[in-house]
């Protein structure tokens, strides 16, 4: 089926635009798509779940829509899409979006259906290539690994223009997440972290009263307490979620263009979801003689709270586009039963940024750059908490990337594109054996797409 | 200094010749059925943005573009966009199922005859076309 749909997209690469617009003339019917394949390679390390240091094509996109208005002010479509992005997707089809959409008045539609979520300036066309200067947005403010979360909420939502230059949409139901979100797998690590932390002081206290009660010198208790302690903490292991189930989940946007500032827009997001994951998590056995081993038990894990918030301002002043984003993630788990007990896990914040701008010098070329910081935990922005771990590094607390990136119109429907990207930090990167990664890295992407 | 006078007047006359027009070479059009005589800027952008969806009566809107030499100058003029910004966030909006790109013609007579046909309908041509069957809408 996959290779029946690629070979659809080939082919329709190769019918004349013309020809889909005559069929868009004639039944009312729209269908649009968009193809692209792209290259990727890094210095060193791969990045982002791509096997990227021996380069990779795993790095394409493809999706087709079709729309039609069926009744006055009534409007009706879907999109299929897939995507390469390494280890995510594999070309697997899935509904993008799908639903109707009535306009009552200027100020007020409804929507149903499968409707994508508003997030920052860019989240909605973040798979649609065509659309922008540079091949990859922001990881700061649009995580690739966490597509899956912010892709589309299958539900009801609202939309309309208001006077002064506001616009607003919103949108309730249930959202998408995947096992394979960055989140999700983020908030693995820290569930870990603490809960070391937690056994290996609870293990050490309970047993050096233990030997303290048998009549051991205090120091020697104090050293056995900590022996097993130790031994206590090395048997804790929380695996990355074997499934994750996405439940209520809300999105709010707010748009600001004002009438007296031609060319700025400002924009506000918000996306709340709660998440049901299951995870295998071991425990040391703790038993009168020691520690002896760990027992791995499938745990579910509530995540009641992962919000989005992206502030964001753009401004487009001839063929100049300017823009900078805020974007804050907050992942609030709360208390996990673990063996029977309650564990407290603390809220994590996420925190990102990025500036960038880009210019149109003919109708061929056009250049961009951005700078973007991304912080995985903001109470530990220097990492140091993390290289307390054995084994972790503190770079793996943040990635800082400076792109700079060209785009070819060769016509209206075939782009072609390249960039670089100077990177500095280690968060979603795997280097491998290395005992000493470089923090600082490069990668290269070059893409082409086709649209009609 | 002389010279420099003359090169300043005549670069100032260049620049009234090409600016003044702009306006003038860009005729709104609609359906008789659209109440409305005049639209200010702000509506005309917000209509060819598919943000104001319905007139004032609520019965829908229909906007079309055109391909002719006048597109350009109706960019520029009302929706401060150049046609590549513009092609853009149609595909913004057909890749997000916001909206159906607008019907385009490749020429004035046919623009006018699906105005002149279509309830609704708004668009745009230049000044010397022959209109038929249509209103003009004052900016």
């Amino acid at each position: 089926m996959k290779k029946i749909i690629i070979l659809f997209f080939i082919c329709l690469s190769l019918v004349p635009v013309g020809a889909v617009s005559a069929l868009d003339e004639f039944s009312n019917v729209g269908i649009h798509g968009f193809i692209s394949q792209g290259y990727i390679q890094s210095n060193e390390y791969d990045y982002s779940g791509i096997k990227t240091e021996d380069g990779s094509f795993e790095f394409n996109e493809m999706g087709i829509n079709f729309s039609t208005t069926p009744a006055d002010g009534l409007r009706v479509g879907a999109q299929i899409f897939a995507r390469d992005f390494g280890e995510l997707g594999n070309d697997e089809f899935e509904i993008d979006w799908a639903y109707g959409d009535y306009r009552v008045n200027n100020y007020f539609g409804v929507r149903a259906g499968k409707v994508k979520i508003a997030l920052g300036l860019y989240n909605e066309t973040r798979d649609v290539d065509a659309v922008r200067t540079s091949i990859m947005l922001p990881n700061a403010i649009y995580v690739e690994q966490n597509r899956d979360v912010y892709a589309g909420i299958k539900g009801v939502g609202a939309y309309g223009e208001l006077p002064a230059g506001f616009s607003y949409q919103l949108a309730y139901g249930v959202g998408g997440v995947s096992a394979e979100s960055n989140l999700l797998i983020d908030m693995s690590t820290i569930l870990e972290d603490r809960l070391r932390t937690a056994i290996q002081a609870g293990a050490a206290a309970a047993y050096e009263a233990g030997a303290l009660q048998l009549g051991y010198p205090a120091a020697l208790a104090a050293a056995y307490g900590q022996q097993q302690g130790a031994l206590a903490a090395a048997e804790v292991q929380v695996d990355e979620p074997s499934s994750a189930t996405p439940l209520n989940t809300q999105n709010a946007s707010l748009q600001w263009a004002p009438n007296f500032a031609e060319g700025l827009r400002f924009s506000g997001t918000w996306l709340f979801t709660e998440i049901e994951t299951i995870m295998d998590i071991r425990t040391p056995n703790l038993t009168l003689t020691g520690v002896n081993g760990g027992t791995t038990v499938s745990t579910d894990v509530k995540v009641d709270n992962v919000s989005s918030i992206v502030g964001s301002v753009e401004y487009t002043r001839g063929d100049t586009i300017l823009s900078a984003e805020y974007n804050m993630i907050r992942v609030d788990v709360g208390n996990v039963l673990i063996n029977g007990n309650p564990t407290d896990i603390p809220t994590t914040e996420v925190l990102g940024w990025a500036v960038s701008a880009s210019h149109r010098f003919t109708y061929w070329f056009e250049l961009g750059a951005y700078y973007g910081d991304w912080v995985t935990n903001d109470r530990d922005r220097d990492g140091s908490e993390l290289e307390s771990i054995p084994g972790r590094y503190k770079e793996e607390r943040w990635l800082r990337d400076a792109c700079l990136t060209t785009r070819f119109d060769l016509n209206e429907n075939w782009i072609f594109k390249l960039e670089g990207h100077y990177m500095n930090g280690l968060d979603d990167v795997d280097w491998g054996n290395d005992p000493d990664p470089d923090p600082d890295w490069f990668l290269f992407a070059s893409k082409v797409s086709y649209n009609f | 200094m002389k010279k420099n006078l003359i090169f300043i007047l005549l670069s100032c006359a260049l620049g009234f010749i090409f600016v003044v027009p702009a306006f003038a070479k860009v005729l709104i059009i609609a359906n008789n059925s659209v109440a409305q005589e005049s639209l200010n800027k702000e509506d005309i952008q917000n209509i060819f943005l598919g943000k104001m969806a319905k007139w004032p009566d609520n019965s829908s809107i229909n906007f079309v573009t055109s391909e002719t030499d006048v597109h350009e100058e109706f960019l520029k003029t009302y929706i401060n966009r150049s046609s590549d910004q513009f092609r853009n966030y149609w595909r913004k909006m057909v890749f997000t199922g916001k909206g159906q790109k607008p019907k385009t013609f490749k020429t004035d007579e046919e623009l006018i005859q699906f105005v002149s046909e279509t309830r609704g309908a708004i668009g745009y041509v230049s000044t010397d076309a022959p209109l038929k069957n249509v209103k003009t809408i004052t900016s």
